[in-house]
């Protein structure tokens, strides 16, 4: 059965004194995965971090309810501890704090949170050695700092494999493909396909049409001046590679 | 931040009365030096003062407390401390009372000066007043010092065994340790020296290094958090030609704890590689000086200094690479990174380099900064707390310089200090 996970209500989002997002509607419900496509400077990056709950970025008004919870109300880390994932645009570096004692941290506060024991080293490595096979990411990356001398994709790569270790039940990947070769992009759409059940649901944000030729969204959302101004399935998006935006955002 | 003026008169009565009460058992050499170390440091003790590596510190005050503090000469038994160093199958030396003292059999090339206060010892522990080091805690040093410690390898010799040093911890004293390492040519050897932490005291080491040819060292200098205790640690380097130095501190703070490095590439292709993470925290101070000279061809020096100050902590690096005109081929790096995790934490940093040629490959930096706010964030999105992403953060700050320590049961010990200290 499928189950509301998303609802956002009439969203004003701020940075600083500038306003970004306004306005916008959007529901998602288990077993849907939601494209949102739009020009540079539309909201996109906006939205993924205000549900996440970036500091910066301030709820004017509105709400954003995920299942029973307004997410203003929950700090970063529950919001993710409950299963909201947010794949970076630009994912950082942190030297010195291995990728492995880090998903280790984070799959054990997720544990913690929800008052279960730390899983167990030899569970954790056997999932963690599979997956990283999955995303083609070499067991010696692992022991390397945090996305500390990846390359673009090899970063991008990384987000999945974090993704598919901590099983969130909202996947939203900002701008997930770019920088992305063909080759690197069949390894992260190959990820989120793993990922996509009837429990869970993505927001993909993507600027172009090619990640959508392999993870085949049941909606696909145009985002302008901080809303959605057009909503449609994979033949928008084909729409918008062919033509641009301008025929929807300069009519 | 400096302390009131030293009353100068006062101070000079006091070293004139301690050199001639303590004068008795002491051969002449040794008097005649420390006679003329406090000649010297008449002439220079004011003016120094006002410099910048000093005015900044707390040394004013430590002056005018230093004979509030005993300089005690008394013969000292392990049995009187709780040790729990980690590092097995090392020599262990251990400092106590103004001596040097050990329970193990000493190899040869390990020397205690006390009781020994032969000619040939005034050479080997180089008590003479150089023009480069009339700095006040040299001279101080020379003054108050009772021992010192010489580490002399052979020829040829390669030390497999680690020395520790381990400076005992101290209450209300004041003491001045002096070790002298000279490493002959083609010889290697490690040592960590280790001071524990004292309260009240006033601690002035002084270390004095020599490399002969194609030798290698690493010295690794851990000092424990003082509690209301001023302590130098003055360090002397003469690298000659084809020479490996590694030198890595960890300061975690005193009341008033300064380094003075000087080191000196006299010979081609000598290298040298200088890393120091202080964290003064709780009002205590770290400061740090390093000067470098590339007197040869061909020679590289790698300085890192990594601050973390917190919770009223007070920080500063002076650090100055010289390369004069007529060197060629060398190259120097120079960067000093600092994180403060509190409003009321203070650094100041000055990295200069003086280059005098083009023929030479030199960069420098200096940062300082609280943590990183998108870091933070990364962490959380995944579900980390920010007490525990804040320490993933600042240990991953640190690490960048400890992982170089090469070794793994020494970057493991440093590690264990740290995390010991930042439990507490």
């Amino acid at each position: 059965m499928m189950t509301k996970i998303l609802s956002i209500k009439d969203l004003h989002v701020d940075v600083g004194n500038t306003s970004i997002v306004n306005g916008l509607n959007l529901d998602i419900s288990s077993g849907e995965t939601h494209a949102i496509m739009g020009p540079n400077g539309s909201g996109k990056s906006t939205l993924a971090k205000t549900i996440a709950g970036h500091p910066d970025y301030k709820i004017r008004s509105g709400t954003i309810m995920y299942r029973d919870h307004d997410l203003n109300d929950l700090s970063i880390e529950e919001r993710s501890n409950l299963g909201v994932f947010l794949g970076f645009q630009y994912p950082i570096e942190i030297p010195g704090l291995s990728n492995t004692a880090f998903l280790k941290a984070a799959i054990n506060a997720k544990r913690k949170y929800h008052n279960l024991g730390d899983l167990s080293a030899s569970d954790f490595l056997v999932d963690l050695k599979e997956k990283s096979r999955m995303m083609d990411i070499e067991q010696k990356f692992l022991s390397r700092g945090v996305n500390e001398g990846f390359s673009g994709g090899e970063k991008k790569r990384n987000e999945i494999l974090q993704m598919l270790m901590l099983e969130p039940v909202l996947s939203i990947l900002d701008e997930t493909d770019s920088g992305l070769d063909i080759d690197s992009m069949k390894v992260v759409a190959s990820g989120v396909n793993a990922f996509r059940n009837e429990n869970t649901a993505s927001l993909i944000i993507t600027h172009y049409e090619r990640l959508l030729n392999y993870i085949t969204p049941d909606y696909v959302h145009v985002f302008h001046n901080g809303a959605i101004i057009k909503t449609g399935d994979i033949q928008l998006a084909r729409d918008l590679e062919e033509k641009g935006y301008e025929w929807l955002t300069n009519p | 931040m400096a302390n009131q003026s030293l009353n100068q008169s006062d101070h000079m009565d006091k070293l004139q009365s301690f050199i001639e009460n303590d004068s008795r058992n002491l051969p002449d050499w040794v008097n005649q030096g420390r006679e003329s170390a406090f000649k010297n440091y008449k002439d220079i003790c004011n003016k120094q003062l006002k410099t910048a590596t000093w005015k900044n510190t707390k040394l004013n005050s430590m002056l005018d407390n230093f004979f509030e503090k005993e300089f005690t000469d008394q013969e000292t038994s392990l049995n009187q401390f709780e040790l729990d160093s980690t590092l097995e199958d090392s020599l262990r030396i251990f400092f106590h009372s103004g001596a040097f003292f050990t329970e193990e059999e000493m190899p040869s090339y390990i020397r205690f000066l006390k009781g020994n206060y032969s000619e040939e010892n005034q050479a080997i522990f180089r008590l003479e007043n150089s023009s480069e080091r009339q700095s006040i805690p040299y001279l101080l040093n020379n003054i108050i010092s009772r021992d010192a410690l010489l580490i002399e390898t052979a020829e040829n010799q390669h030390v497999e065994k680690l020395i520790h040093i381990v400076h005992l911890p101290h209450k209300n004293a004041n003491i001045a340790p002096r070790l002298n390492i000279v490493l002959a040519k083609n010889s290697s050897i490690k040592i960590i020296d280790e001071q524990l932490s004292s309260g009240d005291s006033i601690i002035n080491n002084y270390i004095d290094i020599k490399c002969e040819e194609h030798s290698s060292l690493d010295y690794y200098k851990v000092s424990h958090a003082q509690n209301d205790s001023h302590q130098i640690n003055s360090l002397n380097l003469d690298q000659e030609a084809n020479t490996n130095v590694n030198v890595f501190s960890l300061d975690l703070g005193a009341d008033s704890a300064s380094s003075l490095n000087h080191l000196k590439l006299n010979g081609e292709n000598s290298n040298v590689s200088c890393s120091t993470l202080f964290m003064p925290s709780i009002d205590r101070s770290s400061h740090h000086n390093i000067i470098i000279d590339h007197l040869s061809d061909k020679s590289s020096s790698s300085v890192n200094y990594r601050g973390i100050i917190n919770d009223h902590g007070v920080g500063s690096f002076f650090g100055k690479i010289k390369v004069t005109k007529e060197r060629r081929n060398t190259s120097a790096f120079m960067q000093n990174k600092n994180l403060l995790l509190s409003d009321d934490s203070k650094i100041s940093t000055i990295p200069i380099l003086e280059i005098y040629n083009d023929d030479t490959e030199c960069s420098h930096s200096a940062t300082s900064g609280s943590l990183d706010k998108e870091k933070l964030f990364y962490l959380k999105t995944r579900g980390i707390n920010e007490y525990d992403a804040k320490n993933f953060l600042i240990k991953s700050f640190m690490d960048e310089l400890v992982s170089q320590i090469k070794s793994r049961r020494l970057r493991e010990y440093v590690n264990g200090l740290i995390l010991g200290y930042r439990k507490d």
